[in-house]
């Protein structure tokens, strides 16, 4: 409950630093991970998709994970807050 | 020091009122940090340097005609000094990433936030910002001054001037950073020209912006907001790892005191902290160490300086705040050597060997099997077919001229187009090969079956790949 707490009384710098930030960290391990197994090149075989240097398919790679990281912390974000069964003030006593 | 435990020191504990929880969250407030001298601010120097040096000198040195340390990824191979790094050793990767990992861990048990306080760039760059604020502004009361005062034309020139060095300095990182990941001698002269592509000049963009806003805007709530170590490093804690703290046997009861009585001090019921706030004034994340540990401490150990300098001022023994152990403080003794330090010790000894092995392990050459998409297998003169495509890749510096079988089957045949397969240096050659065998030959719907690469005239050189080859459900 007193994260639940912390957690309400966060600045919304802080939320959004929380937010983007950490899946940033993940995107940045994803990319790697993704990257050194799959060549891009190797990609625009398999998927019709605009001619590009490798450097920008990473780069490209590397923001579409962000934006699903960033999704996935953003609901975590959200759901984190109590519903209405489990406010804190209702279950002092857990 | 509080008499409860450090491993406690970063959870708010129960029976704080909420204001204080609260406070902590509040708009922050710019933190000036007073300059100081001494031993530790030489250490953190010297580090800054000798840090900010290698970054900016590496990317410019060369060896056998390429960068020294390249991580190329447009062409997808990692130059570090002779060595040349494939995707293929993505396993190295991972063991270098474990090894950073548990070196962090054992530093961090041994000796507490050394990472934070002399070598994270947060840090670096935060330190070379303020120097230039200091510079520009002035002292530390200067710069609180100039902040409240109205504008003016010195107030505008002054902020101007910082500003715009501190973007040069963002835009160098960026630029030198921007190099690892692409060739610096290229790049530098593209950069001249204005011929970079569009995706460098946006990486550099990028990170001028995130140097500018981390070391001149965010400092300390970087470390106290966004850094996941300074959040779970109080679990490597432990009473016998050395953290800057405030002896408080001897400092309290703190209090100023008359120039006549500060010799006699202990008479009057004094400690040796005279409450100058010195340590707080100098703090970069705007804490006071006489409250005990506290998870916003980077360990850079100004406090340390500067109490030392008023210590000598005030004729009092040094060493008032000074690194030491929870245990030393508690007069109890010190270990260095304990469980925990042993268990870290033996898995970064096992993870470098590990890694050793695995680089002294690696052979110039590399073959990857991919099977024919269309087709599982077809039947061509009474006998069973699959197609592969090999990847033969030559990991070397020069012209390989390879070989390849294929065994495993009965009577294999192996066919492939070329007679002699000749592999430029650092090259992957996509190599079309049909396997025909005997049905009755084949032990099942899937056999299995090797290739094997190997250099004509070198007979340590040879690789065995194992893949599948199938047929018909019997």
């Amino acid at each position: 409950m007193e994260t639940l707490a912390r957690i309400g009384s966060m600045s919304v710098a802080q939320r959004i630093a929380t937010v983007l930030w950490l899946s940033f960290l993940m995107a940045g391990i994803a990319t790697g991970c993704f990257f050194s197994v799959i060549d891009p090149f190797e990609l625009q075989y398999c998927v019709d998709f605009p001619e590009m240097s490798r450097t920008g398919a990473y780069s490209i790679g590397f923001f579409l994970f962000w934006l699903l990281t960033a999704s996935s912390s953003l609901l975590a974000a959200f759901f984190i807050y109590p519903t209405k069964e489990n406010k804190p003030s209702d279950s002092q006593n857990s | 020091m509080q008499t409860e435990s450090s491993d406690s020191k970063s959870a708010p504990t129960s029976s704080a009122p909420k204001s204080t929880e609260q406070s902590l969250y509040e708009k922050r407030e710019k933190i000036y940090p007073r300059e100081v001298h001494g031993r530790f601010a030489i250490l953190r120097t010297l580090s800054v340097v000798v840090l900010l040096g290698l970054f900016f000198i590496l990317p410019w040195l060369e060896m056998g005609g390429r960068q020294v340390i390249l991580f190329d990824l447009p062409a997808r191979k990692f130059h570090v000094f002779w060595l040349t790094f494939w995707p293929q050793d993505f396993l190295l990767l991972a063991f270098l990433l474990m090894l950073g990992a548990f070196s962090l861990f054992f530093f961090t048990a041994l000796a507490g936030r050394l990472w934070c306080g002399y070598a994270c760039p947060q840090t670096v760059w935060t330190e070379v910002y303020l120097w230039i604020e200091r510079k520009v502004e002035g002292s530390r009361i200067k710069q609180m001054r100039l902040d409240k005062a109205d504008w003016s034309l010195n107030k505008l020139i002054r902020k101007l001037i910082k500003h715009f060095i501190w973007l040069l300095i963002a835009g160098a990182t960026a630029v030198t950073y921007v190099s690892y990941f692409t060739p610096e001698i290229v790049l530098t002269q593209k950069l001249f020209t204005f011929q970079l592509g569009e995706w460098e000049m946006f990486w550099i963009a990028f990170f001028t912006l995130a140097t500018y806003i981390n070391a001149g805007f965010m400092r300390e709530q970087v470390c106290k907001y966004m850094c996941p170590y300074a959040r779970f490093q109080s679990a490597m804690f432990d009473k016998d790892t050395l953290i800057i703290s405030y002896d408080e046997k001897r400092g309290e009861p703190r209090g100023s005191r008359r120039s006549d009585v500060h010799k006699d001090y202990k008479k009057e019921a004094l400690g040796d902290c005279i409450n100058c706030t010195m340590c707080v004034q100098v703090c970069p994340t705007g804490i006071d160490i006489r409250d005990g540990l506290q998870y916003e401490c980077i360990g850079c150990s100004a406090c340390i300086d500067v109490c030392d300098d008023v210590m000598e001022k005030m004729s009092y023994p040094k060493g008032l705040i000074r690194y030491t152990t929870q245990h030393a403080i508690d007069g109890e003794p010190s270990r260095i050597l304990r469980p925990r330090i042993i268990i870290y010790l033996v898995i970064l000894t096992l993870f470098t060997s590990l890694f050793l092995f695995h680089i002294s392990q690696r052979t110039s050459i590399g073959l990857d099997i991919i099977r024919d998409r269309n087709q599982l297998y077809r039947e061509t003169s009474g006998l069973i077919e699959n197609i592969y495509t090999l990847k033969l890749i030559n990991k070397d510096e020069k012209d390989q001229t390879f070989d390849i079988k294929a065994e495993g089957i009965d009577d294999l045949i192996i066919l492939v187009d070329k007679s002699t397969i000749l592999v430029e240096a650092g090259t992957v050659y996509d190599l079309p090969v049909r396997l025909r065998a005997k049905e009755e030959n084949l032990s099942g719907r899937s056999t299995e079956i090797r290739f094997i690469l190997s250099v004509p005239g070198d007979d340590d050189l040879s690789i065995t790949e194992v893949g599948k080859f199938l047929g018909p459900i019997q």
